[in-house]
């Protein structure tokens, strides 16, 4: 299948004295993303993501490295014509009304008006803002951000930019969204988001890519991801000695009053676990196997990076040990 | 196309600001209230006096060139404020609330988006500097009976100064912050304005020997757009002067077209610079 997106060494180096000195906010960032898929663009905030969409975007420009979208190099003008953007809480000009400002952004492509007409009633319409006549600065940003939505498809785009694209959004604002996304796959768009509302990414991309610090930590199916053999151990009561032991065997590990969770996917760790709770005359309370969450992934993977992620995590949790990546 | 259509959105957007109808406001209240004025002025150093056909026709003549001169005068100050408000504001503004980066994902070249500011901020000044020019033209009516269209010209004239001076504002605004671009195209504006005054350091300093400075002073005379030649209304407030000089010879061969020029130019060097900017 075509690539929608390709990045080959994509380097953002900010401060412009030496290599030691300038603070990598991109580094050598190798992507590929294929036409008709939903790629979400995962990271702790400062990872690069909103970085990395402006390189592509041509509204800042790479250190080292080049991109493509749609098979085309960054800058090749012809290439806007089928791409769109929405920033992250997006302001446009609020003395517009949601029509209006459609109209504007339409007649940048050339679209004819009569065109412009028809493709205004039918995204009005799609984004549930069919009757609005008010001008935008009496929006609320759910409203906004549905007409965001709207601008972004006003040129029927083969590939679209979302950043944040349902933060701060109500839950019913933030249902139609995800839904309108999802439902770009269908008409065969490739959307690239970048969010950190990890279960709608889990829920509606069908690839992701984990950032930290710049650089690529891992990228895969979301399937292939989520299909990870996890395991979560849970240990009754044990002492000080053995949790310490247990959890330099674990990935990660929760406590729960005198319990504690262990999870870790690599078999092996888990049979030392097992062997090490044997030894040490503790109650084994269960091994079951757990489907992933992405939060999970996330946090491991920025975890592994010496990183602190963003996402909360419910419960206490303490880091697991450099475990293998799932 | 982009660049109309950026430009009318520019005007929209700046024609909504309520500061620059406070800004047109008060200026068509002074050019209003600039008969008052005229009315105290002395013709003739009579202390007032007047006396027969002769002192009216006089006094009446005086009326006119006082408030021509303060209108005009009116006209300038506030299309300076306009212009550096108005050009100071044009990039920042759009890259802080991030409309700038929907323009550009679409498929607007760096080069149009400036133009369509430029564009913008220039219908805005000639709607602003028009709307004064009518409440003139209107008053001379009133005070007249005839419609002086002469006049217009040289609103047209204040009209292009301030497309030159927004052009500096936006030259500036692609590449240092708000205040400091309000300080260098105020600085800019005066200097130039003193055009004539910077000439004469300059041959008191060659005559001095002091041939740096000259060279210097030379070079910023140079690069810095004559504002000076833009106060060439007095044949039009002095009206008897008009068929003495050549008068719209130098406005429309020398002055308007430099002026567009120099603003063209200028566009040109922030576009070569706008076109490098991160945003």
């Amino acid at each position: 299948m075509a690539l929608a997106v390709r990045t080959i060494g994509l380097t953002k180096r900010y401060g412009f004295l030496t290599k030691a000195t300038g603070h990598l906010a991109v580094d050598h960032l190798n992507l590929e993303v294929e036409e008709g898929l939903i790629f979400g663009f995962l990271g702790p905030n400062g990872a690069g993501k909103t970085t990395t969409i402006k390189m592509l975007l041509g509204l800042i420009f790479p250190t080292e490295g080049r991109a493509e979208l749609l098979g085309r190099p960054v800058g090749d003008m012809s290439v806007h014509q089928e791409i769109s953007y929405l920033p992250e809480s997006p302001y446009f000009y609020d003395f517009l009304s949601g029509a209006e400002l459609l109209n504007t952004y339409a007649k940048l492509f050339g679209i004819n008006a009569e065109e412009r007409g028809r493709r205004i009633t039918r995204l009005l319409r799609l984004v549930g803002l069919p009757d609005e006549r008010k001008p935008l600065r009496e929006y609320s940003k759910g409203m906004l951000q549905r007409v965001g939505i709207a601008q972004a498809l006003i040129n029927e785009p083969k590939l679209l930019f979302f950043d944040e694209p349902t933060s701060g959004l109500d839950p019913i604002a933030h249902i139609d969204i995800r839904d309108i996304i999802q439902n770009l796959r269908k008409e065969g768009k490739t959307v690239f988001t970048s969010s950190h509302q990890l279960s709608d990414v889990e829920r509606i991309c069908d690839r992701v890519a984990i950032i930290h610090r710049g650089k690529l930590m891992k990228i895969g199916d979301v399937d292939d991801l989520l299909a990870g053999s996890e395991m979560e151990i849970i240990v009754d009561g044990p002492d000080d000695a053995l949790a310490r032991v247990l959890q330099d065997f674990a990935q990660r590990s929760i406590t729960q009053e005198n319990r504690l969770l262990l999870y870790q996917s690599d078999e092996e760790k888990v049979g030392q676990i097992i062997d090490a709770v044997r030894a040490a005359h503790a109650r084994l309370v269960s091994v079951i196997p757990q489907r992933r969450s992405l939060e999970s992934i996330f946090l491991e993977t920025v975890q592994q990076d010496g990183g602190a992620a963003s996402p909360p995590l419910s419960g206490t949790s303490t880091d697991g040990p450099k475990g293998g990546a799932a | 196309m982009n660049v109309w259509t950026i430009a009318t959105l520019t005007l929209r957007e700046a024609l909504r600001k309520k500061v620059v109808y406070i800004f047109l406001f008060v200026a068509i209240l002074m050019i209003i209230l600039s008969q008052a004025f005229a009315f105290f002025a002395d013709p003739s150093g009579m202390g007032g006096q007047k006396a027969g056909d002769m002192g009216v026709a006089n006094a009446s003549r005086v009326e006119l060139i006082v408030i021509k001169s303060m209108a005009f005068g009116v006209i300038v100050l506030a299309g300076a404020v306009m212009s550096i408000f108005l050009g100071t504001d044009l990039i920042p503004s759009d890259i802080d609330r991030k409309t700038i980066y929907t323009l550009l994902s679409k498929p607007v070249r760096r080069g149009a988006y400036l133009a369509g500011k430029q564009l913008g901020l220039s219908l805005t000044l000639g709607v602003n500097i028009g709307l004064m020019g009518l409440a003139f033209l209107v008053l001379l009516f009133l005070k007249t009976f005839r419609f002086p269209i002469e006049i217009l010209v040289g609103v047209l004239l204040i009209w292009v100064q301030f497309i030159m001076l927004g052009s500096v504002a936006l030259f500036f605004s692609v590449f240092v912050s708000r205040n400091i671009n309000a300080a260098l195209t105020f600085f800019i504006f005066v200097v130039g304005s003193l055009s004539d005054f910077l000439q004469e350091i300059v041959n008191s300093s060659a005559r001095s020997g002091n041939h740096a400075l000259a060279i210097l002073l030379r070079v910023v005379k140079w690069i810095i757009p004559n504002f000076a030649d833009f106060n060439a209304t007095n044949p039009l407030i002095h009206s008897e002067q008009l068929a003495q000089t050549n008068f719209y010879q130098y406005v429309f061969a020398k002055v308007i077209p430099l002026g567009i020029l120099y603003s063209l130019m200028l566009l040109i060097v922030a576009f070569v610079i706008f076109d490098r900017r991160e945003l």
